[in-house]
């Protein structure tokens, strides 16, 4: 067990970043289903584009298939990654809405309420599956504190996309800047598939090509 | 019960629970983790369930035996870059597998800890290679595919890295080269050094996972093993009559110590925190996959490769005996990241980022039977970001101990006085001049303000040529190992003060303003830490850093990678591709040829 020796303290040695400032207030929390990431990912209620209210781990991300990440409709920056999330939905078909989710979470609550994400979400051609969420700025907050930034802060505007199989547990990160058909990629890896049977065959590496 | 902002008003260090005192860590009440939204904040982490320290025996990977016939299916020349001119003398089979795993014998760990790893075992056996023989390697994944397996964080798609062997890309370990279950890779080790230059041998080098965003997970599941150069000098043989031998501690007293911390839950299984960015501290060291092991030593020389395998803490090991460890002994230090200094040096403690790695002799008979002695970390570290600075004083964290008893026999070993030269700079070989700046920014961490992008090279590098790079950490709260794949670096600067062929990266015993001083190690003397030598292939960035280092490429063309080794980092995007390409105008580089052509046999003469 690891356990403190004296200290030798130096005056001008560096110490570990502060951690963030925490909202004073949460909304209504009450404990999801079991699930891997169920004690870690928030439970907190949050606005879909739709209207409609859902509590953020139970109801959208347990035993789903979920690719996240941060806008916000002021945010210029947003819009080519919103045009690569829109282009994203095509290359992930059928199963958008049914197995695979995008979540876009907004970072300006107070702007970005249901009705002007509902706007913003024609614009971007979203599908049944793609939801635009809002809610209380502190529990946006905490959402981004426990997905994206761990202790840096609540800035996550460089848009890593969170993606996820919560039913398996396994979790990545990608930028969305890598573009859609790299994203598609990472759900077809984090998507069971056929259980290999018979003798290994080769996966690599293969011919070079004339200047390999 | 103490809670997290408590600790912050009574101005104790705030973070991981690994500093907290054992008695708190009894009193936490894991009925908190069924609340969700904790107002103070992120979940603590639950400590790991007890483990009597040097309870578990040192756990030793056996060396890897080629097999005896024929791969079928034959590897493929065509996908090899200069396979016949690199025909392998030797052929391995190697199966990357998941299987419980002893960390230690009390319980829970005694039922075992489902793992990942190479030939059923983490760490996966050790490869034993000469310079002069190529290998090829058939690594099959054997791994349960995704939702089958126990080990559900990481990710059964695998590609491995020989880290820092001089590979063609192709059997680089790649992260986009990966492969799913089921399937099997060839890599060609033509097991010669960059432009047949002896100067540029390796000896001490690791295999790891190196998927893509999964490297962090996957190693931490136990996908890693060690891999030994040997050749006429460091032959591997203390009893060696070639009088060009160093003849260092060998066979059992050649042992490998991979460090790595983990944490577990309260059924002694391994837990990853999939959603951390800022990188991973586990609560209890383990060397070889065995919590704080005992490991039996006589009185004589060995020869201990020490190397942290991460994910993300920083060690500065200390070898420490009595009660409260107060009295501290000198390591006998040969390499740095796997590269024969000139001569020995000589130092109270090393520093180890990630993926560094040191050769050291420890001679037990200056000690009594019965003694007994530590290795231990001292580097305080309270988050994933890297370590504050500050070194602590007695008694220190104990990573593993060794117990003395008698020799078995005599001890033929020797330390040699001189040991390899390394290559020299010279700039009239360097085409480019690059910089590289390693930041944090809106939740990513990013080289030249970018997130990752292997669809393109950021540097295409022309083969034969060498180049100058400046590395330099932007911020002033985080640490970075950063790493290179295919070539070993000499340090040209370190924060603008040159760096001779014969400096010593220290520190001063005495604290003082400057973060390093250089010591010349022909002086011989014992240094405070050791942390390398001018050949390296880990350049560590402490907050605020800059380094500017040489660097040749040759031999192989193709697309390689450069990281942060704080492994989930680089995971989160701190990572860029570079490419060796073809020179640009001009003859194409002359390469050099260490076993000369393939001869035909001579035609049998009729006889007379």
């Amino acid at each position: 067990m690891l356990h403190p020796g004296k200290m030798l303290i130096k005056a001008l040695a560096s110490s570990a970043a502060s951690p963030p400032a925490m909202p004073a207030s949460f909304s209504g929390c009450e404990p999801p289903g079991p699930g891997p990431h169920a004690s870690y990912i928030p439970n907190v209620m949050v606005h879909t584009h739709l209207g409609r209210t859902a509590r953020f781990y139970q109801d959208l991300i347990r035993e789903k298939i979920v690719l996240i990440h941060c806008m916000s409709i002021r945010d210029e920056s947003s819009c080519s990654n919103l045009e690569t999330v829109s282009r994203l939905q095509s290359l992930i078909g059928d199963d958008l809405g049914r197995k695979v989710f995008i979540y876009s979470i907004t970072t300006d609550p107070e702007h970005d309420d249901a009705a002007a994400l509902r706007r913003f979400a024609e614009k971007y051609k979203a599908r049944d599956g793609w939801l635009f969420l809002t809610g209380e700025p502190a529990d946006l907050m905490l959402l981004r504190a426990r997905l994206f930034t761990h202790d840096g802060g609540q800035d996550c505007s460089m848009h890593l996309i969170r993606y996820g199989n919560e039913s398996v547990g396994v979790w990545g990160g990608v930028s969305v800047t890598t573009g859609a058909e790299s994203i598609a990629q990472r759900v077809s890896w984090i998507t069971p598939g056929e259980v290999p049977s018979g003798p290994p065959t080769r996966g690599g590496p293969w011919p070079l090509s004339a200047e390999g | 019960m103490m809670r997290r902002r408590d600790f912050v008003k009574l101005g104790l260090a705030a973070g991981a629970s690994s500093l907290l005192p054992p008695a708190l860590q009894a009193q936490q009440d894991d009925s908190r983790l069924q609340f969700l939204c904790l107002p103070d904040g992120l979940p603590p982490d639950p400590p790991s369930p007890k483990a009597t320290p040097f309870l578990a025996e040192l756990y030793i990977p056996p060396v890897k035996q080629p097999i005896s016939g024929k791969l079928d299916p034959a590897p493929d020349p065509k996908a090899h870059q200069r396979y016949d001119e690199f025909l392998p003398k030797k052929f391995y089979e190697i199966k990357e597998q998941e299987f419980r795993w002893q960390y230690h014998p009390e319980p829970p760990y005694d039922q075992g800890s489902w793992s990942w790893g190479f030939d059923g075992a983490t760490p996966g056996p050790t490869y034993h290679a000469r310079y002069g023989e190529p290998i090829l390697v058939r690594r099959v994944n054997a791994l349960p595919p995704l939702g089958n397996s126990n080990v559900t964080f990481a990710m059964p798609r695998t590609t491995s890295h020989l880290h820092n062997a001089h590979t063609a890309s192709e059997s680089d370990g790649y992260p986009m080269d990966h492969i799913s279950p089921g399937k099997f890779w060839d890599h060609h080790y033509c097991c010669f050094p960059l432009g047949c230059d002896d100067k540029e041998k390796l000896s001490t080098l690791w295999y790891h996972d190196h998927m893509m965003d999964f490297t962090a997970a996957n190693v931490y599941a136990g996908l890693a093993g060690f891999f030994l150069f040997f050749d006429e000098q460091d032959s591997g043989n203390e009893n060696d009559r070639n009088p060009n031998a160093f003849r260092l501690p060998s066979g059992k007293y050649d042992v490998p110590l991979l460090l790595h911390d983990v944490r577990f839950d309260q059924n002694g299984q391994v837990v990853f925190n999939r959603l951390n960015t800022d990188g991973l501290l586990g609560d209890k060291y383990t060397v070889n996959r065995r919590i704080q092991p005992r490991f039996t030593v006589e009185r004589r020389k060995y020869r201990f490769r020490i190397l942290n395998g991460g994910p993300s803490r920083f060690y500065q090991v200390f070898l420490a005996s009595g009660p409260d460890r107060e009295t501290l002994h000198t390591f006998t230090i040969l390499t740095g990241d796997g590269n024969f200094m000139n001569q020995p040096v000589y130092a109270q403690s090393i520093y180890l980022s990630v993926a560094q790695r040191v050769d050291v002799i420890i001679d037990f008979s200056q000690f009594k039977v019965g003694d007994r002695l530590y290795l231990q970390n001292r580097l305080e570290q309270l988050n994933g970001r890297g370590p504050t600075g500050r070194v602590l004083v007695e008694p220190g964290d104990d990573i593993m101990r060794f117990d003395v008893v008698e020799a078995a026999g005599p001890d033929n070993s020797r330390i040699p006085n001189k040991l390899r030269e390394i290559p020299s700079v010279n700039l009239d070989e360097v085409k480019q001049r690059r910089v590289w700046q390693f930041d944090y920014r809106g939740g990513i961490w990013t080289v030249n303000g970018k997130p990752v992008d292997l669809s393109k090279p950021s540097a295409e590098i022309e083969e034969g040529s060498a180049e100058i790079w400046t590395i330099r950490n932007e911020g002033k709260n985080w640490s970075h190992p950063i790493h290179s794949h295919f070539t070993e670096f000499l340090l040209l600067k370190v924060n603008g003060r040159p760096f001779a062929a014969t400096d010593i990266q220290t520190r001063s015993p005495d604290f003082s303003l400057r973060r390093y001083e250089f010591a010349d190690a022909r002086q011989r003397k014992v240094l405070p830490v050791f942390f390398g030598g001018a050949r390296r292939d880990i350049t560590t960035l402490l907050p605020n850093d800059e380094i500017e280092i040489f660097m040749r490429w040759k031999d192989f063309y193709g697309k390689y990678v450069m990281h942060c080794h704080n492994v989930v980092h680089e995971d989160h995007s701190m990572m860029i591709r570079w490419d060796i390409v073809p020179p640009k105008g001009g003859q194409p580089h002359v390469r050099c040829l260490p076993f000369g052509p393939a001869k035909k046999p001579a035609k049998a003469q009729p006889k007379e």
